[in-house]
C-alpha cells in the first residue's frame, strides 16, 4: 500500500495541474510571436518559445490537459466496454464468446493507422474523433485480458464455492470474479492510458490527431522534430512530460497481489 | 481438437473476408477519387474530360456491386487485381514487401522477449530493489519516447555523425548479408523498444501475481526447490497474459510498422498500404488488408493452440 | 577507458562490411539521387508529379527542352518559327534514334501529338492541344502545326515533362522513348536505376555511367543520407537544413525561388464574393512571419501576383499591391459591411507541414482584423475533394506556375475554368481573364509586357487568389557533382533533366 502512495500522488499532481491550467495565469498557448521564435528560456517564457514563437511552458500544460483528457477518456471507455464483454464472454462461453472475442478480432485485424485514417477521414479530425479511435483500438486489449483471466479464474475454488452457494451470476461476476482478475486489468488500464498518450503523438505526427493550433504533446513533438538541430530543448520538454506521465502510471502497477 | 481447429479456421476466413469488405466499403464512402488524385499529383490542375476518361479506363464507372463481385471472382482465381495507379499486380507487391515486414516484426519481438522477460521476472522476484526501480523507469522511458524521435536520433548519431552505418534503407540478404543485418538492427530495436517495455511490465505483474498463489505455496510446502517452483509453476502461469499481449502486439504490428518504415526507409508492407489509401487505390488497399488480416488471424490461432498446451484448464473447458 | 569519436570512426573504416556500398558506386560514375517520393507511374503524357517528371526527362525527349538558364533549346527540333499563315513550323534533326533502334521521324511526332490530343486521351496537355487543328508533315524533317487561334506559347508546351515524343510502335505498357537514359531496374516504391543509351543523338552525352534514384520520404532521413554520403544529391532539401548544407564544406546548396503559397477563396457566397473582403484578407497578413515560421527564412514575401522578379513582366510597385496594412484591411471590411467581423472556415491539410504552418500564421493575422477562422485540416485526398467542390470559405494552397511565362499562371488565375482545387471557387475575375487571353495571343514582347502589367492591376483588385510567400526549392549535393543546375523560378521541378549534363569532377 505504501508503495502506491508516491506514484498515485504523482498522477494526481499531474492531473491537478492539467485541470488547473486556466487558473495558473499562463501565457496564451496559441498566440504567436514569430520574431522571437525558437528563443531559449527567459523570464516570461520559462521554457522558451516554439517554432511560431508560442510559449512552451503554457503549451506543455495546456497540452497536458488535452493529451491526458484524450488518454483517460478513451481508456475508461475502452475499459468499461471491454471488461464487460470479456467477463460475459469468458463466463457464458458459446455465443457470448463468439461475439465478445471473435468480433474483437475484426478490430485487431485492422492495421491501427489505417483504422485511424479511415475514421478520421470519415468523421473529420479532432479530439472527439481521436477519443473514439483510441477507444476502439484499446477495446480488444481489455476484452482479451478480461476473457483470458475469466477463463482461468472460473474454475478456481472460490468461484466454485460461490456457485455452490447458489449466488446469482451477476453477483458472482461482480463481487467474486472481478476483484480477483483486477490485477492484470489494472495493468492493462495503465498500459492503455500510457499507450494512448503515445499513440496520440504518433497520430498527430501523421496529421490525424488534434487539430492545430490547439496544443497537444504530439503536435509539440512533431514541430520540435523539424527544428531538432536548432532547438533541441523543444523536443526534450514534451518527451520528458510523456516519460513522467508514463512513469507515474508504471508506479501504478499493483504491488499488492490479490489475495 | 480437430473439430475445434476446423471451426476456428472457418471463423478466421470469415473474419478476414468481413474486414476486407468493411475496408472496401469504407474506402468508397470517404471522399476522394483515384483518377482525380492521380492526375492532380504535384498540384497539377486536372482536365475533367481526362479524369472522366481515366475513370472509364480504370473501370470505376461500373456500379459498386459490380466492382465488388469482380474482385471476388478474381480472388477465387487467386488474383488480387492490379494497382489503379500503375497497373502493378497487387500480389507481386505483397510478395515483395511482406517478408520484410515479417522479418522486422520477428526480429523486434525476439529482441523484446530476450530483454523483457528475464528482466521482468527478475524485477518481480526482487520487487522494490534497485534493479526493479531502474528497469521500471527505463521501461517507462522506452514506452514514452515516440519511435519517430528515438529513431531519428539514432540515425543522427550512428549514421550521420559517427558514420557507422548507412542512413536507413535495405539490402537483400543475398546481396550483402552483413549489410542486411546492419540495416535491420536499428529498425528492429525501434520495434523492440515499446514491445520490450510491455513484455517487461506484463511479465513482472504476472510473476508477482503467480508467486502469491496457492499452488505456489503448495509446491513449496511439498518441498520443491525454489528454481523448480519458478520455472514449472510460476513462469508457466505467468506466460498466459504475456502471450496474450505478445499475440496482440505482433498482430497489430503487421500493419503498424508505418512509422518505423518511414523513419528508417525500411521497405515493408505498411508504406504501400498508406500510399494506396492516400491514392484511393482500392485493389491495393483491399489486397494488403486481406493479407494482413489473414496473417493476424493465423498468428492468433497459433497463440490459442499454445494457450491450450500451456493451461490444461483451458483444454478441459 | 573513453572511446573518442575518432577511434570509433577509424574502427569503423577498418570494418569493410560496415562501409557504405555507395562508395563503390561513386567511383563507377553512377550518381545516387535521393527522391522525396516514388513516381506513381511513368506514363509519358499523364501528369503524375515532379518525381515522375524527373525520371521521364531522362528517358524521353520532346521537340524542345529548358536549358540551365530556363531558356528553350532544341532537342528533337533544331529550329522553330512561325510562317506567314501563323502556323508553327518545326525543323527536326535527322540523327535521333529511339531506344529500340528505330529512327525518330516526323510520323512519330505527328502520332504523338495526335495521341495527346485524342478523344480518349488522359494527357496533361490534352485540353491545350485541342487548339492544334492539324499536324502537317511538310517533309520528313519538317512538321507544321496549324492552330485555331494564334498561340505564342506553343514551343513552351513541348518543354513540359508531360509532352514527349515516343515511337508510334509504343504500347500502353511499354512506351519507347529516345532520351539519354533507359530504365534498367526498378523496385516499386523504393528505387529506379537508369543506364545510358549509347545511341543518344548528342555525342559525349550523357556523361554519367548511370543514375540510381532512391526514395527517402522522411525529410530528416533524406538530409541524413546526404550528410553521411549515402547519396550524392537530394531534391527538396528541408528548409530547416538548408543552412547546414550551405555551411558544410563537402556540400553545395542550389536553391531557387519558384513555388509559392497563396490563399484561395470560395466566392460563390458571402462574404468572400465581395472583392473588398478578399482584398482585406490580402492586406491583413504579415507575410514575413510565414517565411520565417514555415520556411525558416528561405523565401520571400509575395505581396502581389506571382510574377518572378527579373522577368520583363515584373513591376516593383505592382509586386507590393497587397502590402501588410491591417488598418486598411479593417477599413475594407467595414466598407463591405463586416465591421463586426467574420466567421469562416479555412481549409488546408495537416499532412504537409508547410501547408499547416502557413495556415496557422494566416489564421492568427486574420483573427487580428476580425476574421475568425476555424482550421479544417483533413488528409490530402479529402482536401483535394473539398477544394474541387468549394467546401470551404478560405483555402491555403501551395503551387508553382507552369512556366516562367505569365501564361503559366492561367490554370490558377483563370477562375472561369471548371471547378478545381488549384483555383478559387465560383469567383468572377473578368478583367484578369481578359488580360490573360490577350497576352496568350500576342507575339510582340513589348506589347505583352503591357498586357501583363494590366493583368496584375486587374488581379490586385479582383483578387482571384491572394499571394502569400515565395518559397525556395533546393537541391543539396556533393561538391564533386558538376553540371547539375536548379532551373530558375517555376521550372525548378524540371531540373532533373540536367542530369544529362552532369558528371563527377
Amino acid at each position: 500500500m505504501k508503495k502506491l502512495w508516491a506514484p498515485g500522488a504523482f498522477v494526481a499532481l499531474i492531473i491537478a495541474i492539467a485541470l488547473a491550467a486556466p487558473l495558473l495565469g499562463l501565457a496564451d498557448p496559441v498566440k504567436q510571436d514569430v520574431a522571437r521564435r525558437l528563443s531559449g528560456a527567459q523570464p516570461g517564457a520559462w521554457l522558451g518559445r516554439d517554432e511560431f514563437g508560442r510559449d512552451v511552458l503554457s503549451r506543455l500544460i495546456w497540452g497536458a490537459r488535452m493529451s491526458l483528457a484524450v488518454a483517460f477518456s478513451s481508456s475508461i471507455l475502452a475499459g468499461a466496454a471491454g471488461v464487460a464483454l470479456g467477463l460475459l464472454g469468458g463466463w457464458f462461453r458459446g455465443l457470448g464468446e463468439l461475439f465478445a472475442v471473435r468480433s474483437m478480432d475484426i478490430i485487431l485485424c485492422f492495421p491501427p493507422v489505417l483504422l485511424a485514417l479511415l475514421v478520421v477521414t470519415l468523421l473529420g479530425p479532432g479530439a472527439g474523433t481521436l477519443i473514439l479511435v483510441l477507444s476502439v483500438l484499446y477495446l480488444p486489449g481489455f476484452v482479451r485480458v478480461a476473457y483470458a483471466e475469466t477463463l482461468s479464474a472460473r474454475s478456481h475454488d472460490y468461484v466454485e464455492a460461490a456457485r455452490a452457494l447458489g449466488a446469482p451470476t451477476g453477483r458472482i461476476l461482480l463481487r467474486t470474479l472481478l476483484p480477483n482478475i483486477a490485477g492484470p486489468l489494472l495493468v492493462q488500464f495503465s498500459l492503455a492510458v500510457a499507450a494512448a498518450v503515445v499513440l496520440e503523438s504518433g497520430l498527430s505526427f501523421l496529421g490525424l490527431g488534434v487539430v492545430p493550433p490547439a496544443p497537444s504533446w504530439g503536435l509539440m513533438i512533431r514541430g520540435a522534430r523539424a527544428t531538432m538541430e536548432q532547438a533541441p530543448m523543444l523536443l526534450v520538454w514534451p518527451c520528458a512530460a510523456l516519460t513522467l506521465t508514463i512513469l507515474a502510471h508504471a508506479g501504478d502497477a499493483p504491488e499488492a497481489a490479490p489475495d | 481438437m480437430t473439430r475445434w481447429l476446423f471451426r476456428r479456421i472457418l471463423t478466421s476466413l470469415a473474419l478476414a473476408w468481413i474486414v476486407a469488405t468493411i475496408v472496401f466499403m469504407t474506402l468508397h464512402l470517404v471522399p476522394g477519387d483515384p483518377a482525380e488524385l492521380l492526375l492532380s499529383t504535384g498540384g497539377a490542375a486536372t482536365d475533367p474530360a481526362a479524369v472522366a476518361e481515366l475513370r472509364e479506363k480504370l473501370g470505376l464507372e461500373r456500379p459498386l456491386l459490380d466492382q465488388y463481385l469482380s474482385f471476388h471472382s478474381g480472388l477465387t482465381r487467386g488474383d488480387l487485381g492490379n494497382s489503379l495507379v500503375d497497373d502493378y499486380p497487387v500480389a507481386s507487391e505483397i510478395a515483395l514487401r511482406l517478408p520484410r515486414t515479417l522479418e522486422l516484426i520477428l526480429a523486434g519481438t525476439a529482441l523484446s522477449v530476450v530483454f523483457g522477460m528475464p528482466a521482468g521476472a527478475y524485477a518481480a522476484l526482487h520487487r522494490g530493489g534497485r534493479f526493479d526501480r531502474i528497469a521500471s523507469a527505463t521501461a517507462a522511458f522506452l514506452l514514452a519516447v515516440p519511435v519517430f524521435v528515438l529513431g531519428t536520433l539514432l540515425v543522427l548519431l550512428l549514421a550521420q555523425t559517427l558514420r557507422l552505418m548507412p542512413a536507413g534503407g535495405y539490402t537483400p540478404i543475398a546481396q550483402n548479408p552483413a549489410q542486411h543485418f546492419t540495416l535491420l538492427a536499428l529498425p528492429a530495436i525501434a520495434i523492440a523498444k515499446g514491445l520490450a517495455a510491455i513484455v517487461f511490465r506484463m511479465t513482472r505483474a504476472s510473476v508477482l501475481d503467480a508467486i502469491s498463489r496457492d499452488f505456489v505455496r503448495t509446491a513449496r510446502a511439498k518441498g520443491l526447490s525454489p528454481a523448480r517452483v519458478l520455472v514449472r509453476h510460476v513462469l508457466r502461469n505467468a506466460l498466459t497474459p504475456v502471450l496474450t499481449v505478445l499475440g496482440l502486439q505482433m498482430g497489430t504490428l503487421l500493419g503498424g510498422t508505418v512509422l518505423v518504415e518511414y523513419v528508417f526507409n525500411w521497405p515493408g508492407l505498411s508504406t504501400p498500404l498508406l500510399r494506396a489509401v492516400e491514392a484511393r487505390d482500392y485493389p491495393m488497399v483491399v489486397g494488403i488488408v486481406l493479407t494482413i488480416s489473414g496473417l493476424f488471424l493465423l498468428i492468433n490461432l497459433i497463440m490459442d493452440i499454445l494457450y491450450a498446451a500451456l493451461d490444461p484448464r483451458v483444454r478441459a473447458s | 577507458m573513453s572511446v573518442s569519436r575518432r577511434t570509433l570512426v577509424q574502427g569503423a573504416a577498418a570494418l569493410p562490411f560496415l562501409a557504405s556500398p555507395g562508395w563503390a558506386q561513386r567511383s563507377a560514375g553512377i550518381i545516387r539521387y535521393g527522391l522525396s517520393t516514388f513516381p506513381p507511374n511513368l506514363q509519358p503524357w499523364v501528369s503524375t508529379g515532379a518525381a515522375a517528371g524527373t525520371v521521364k526527362l531522362l528517358t524521353h525527349r520532346s521537340l524542345v527542352a529548358f536549358d540551365s538558364k530556363g531558356e528553350l533549346r532544341g532537342e528533337l527540333a533544331t529550329s522553330w518559327s512561325i510562317d506567314e499563315k501563323g502556323a508553327w513550323v518545326f525543323k527536326l534533326r535527322n540523327n535521333a534514334v529511339f531506344h529500340n533502334g528505330d529512327p525518330v521521324t516526323a510520323d512519330d511526332v505527328k502520332w504523338s501529338i495526335e495521341q495527346i490530343a485524342g478523344e480518349k486521351s488522359t494527357a496533361y496537355m490534352r485540353q491545350q492541344f485541342q487548339n492544334i487543328s492539324a499536324v502537317e508533315i511538310v517533309d520528313p524533317q519538317t512538321i507544321r502545326l496549324v492552330t485555331k487561334e494564334p498561340l505564342a506559347t506553343i514551343p513552351t508546351w513541348f518543354a513540359n515533362y508531360n509532352t514527349f515524343i515516343i515511337s508510334r510502335k509504343s504500347t500502353a505498357a511499354e512506351p519507347i522513348g529516345c532520351g539519354p537514359f533507359r530504365i534498367s531496374a526498378q523496385e516499386r516504391g523504393t528505387s529506379i536505376e537508369l543506364t545510358p543509351f549509347d545511341k543518344f543523338y548528342k555525342p559525349g552525352f550523357p556523361k554519367l555511367k548511370g543514375v540510381r534514384f532512391v526514395v527517402y520520404a522522411d525529410d530528416n532521413l533524406r538530409q541524413a543520407a546526404l550528410m553521411s554520403g549515402d547519396v550524392d544529391i537530394i531534391e527538396y532539401v528541408p528548409w530547416q537544413s538548408m543552412n547546414a548544407v550551405e555551411s558544410d564544406p563537402r556540400l553545395r546548396l542550389d536553391a531557387v525561388e519558384g513555388p509559392f503559397m497563396c490563399v484561395l477563396f470560395n466566392a460563390s457566397k458571402p462574404p468572400f464574393n465581395d472583392p473588398r473582403v478578399r482584398r482585406a484578407v490580402a492586406h491583413a497578413v504579415k507575410r514575413d512571419d510565414i517565411v520565417k515560421a514555415a520556411f525558416f527564412g528561405r523565401g520571400k514575401a509575395l505581396e502581389g501576383v506571382p510574377i518572378t522578379q527579373g522577368t520583363p513582366w515584373y513591376d516593383d510597385a505592382l509586386a507590393h499591391g497587397w502590402n501588410y496594412d491591417p488598418a486598411r484591411a479593417k477599413a475594407l471590411l467595414a466598407e463591405a459591411g463586416f465591421a463586426n467581423g467574420i466567421q469562416a472556415t479555412m481549409l488546408a491539410t495537416a499532412q504537409y507541414g508547410m501547408h499547416k504552418d502557413t495556415a496557422e500564421v494566416v489564421q492568427q493575422y486574420l483573427a487580428a482584423v476580425g476574421i475568425q477562422c476555424e482550421l479544417k485540416l483533413p488528409d490530402w485526398p479529402t482536401r483535394v475533394n473539398m477544394g474541387g467542390r468549394g467546401q470551404y470559405d478560405l483555402a491555403i494552397h501551395g503551387l508553382a506556375s507552369d512556366s516562367n511565362d505569365p501564361d503559366g499562371l492561367t490554370a490558377y488565375l483563370d477562375t472561369s475554368l471548371s471547378a478545381n482545387y488549384v483555383r478559387s471557387f465560383g469567383l468572377q475575375a473578368p478583367r484578369t481573364k481578359a488580360a490573360m487571353d490577350r497576352g496568350r495571343a500576342e507575339f510582340d514582347l513589348a506589347k505583352r509586357v503591357e498586357i501583363y502589367k494590366e493583368m496584375q492591376r486587374a488581379a490586385l483588385e479582383e483578387v482571384p487568389m491572394a499571394g502569400l510567400a515565395w518559397r525556395q526549392q533546393g537541391f543539396g549535393m556533393d561538391r564533386s557533382v558538376k553540371g547539375f543546375s536548379n532551373l530558375p523560378g517555376a521550372l525548378t521541378t524540371s531540373s532533373g533533366g540536367t542530369l544529362e549534363e552532369t558528371w563527377f569532377g
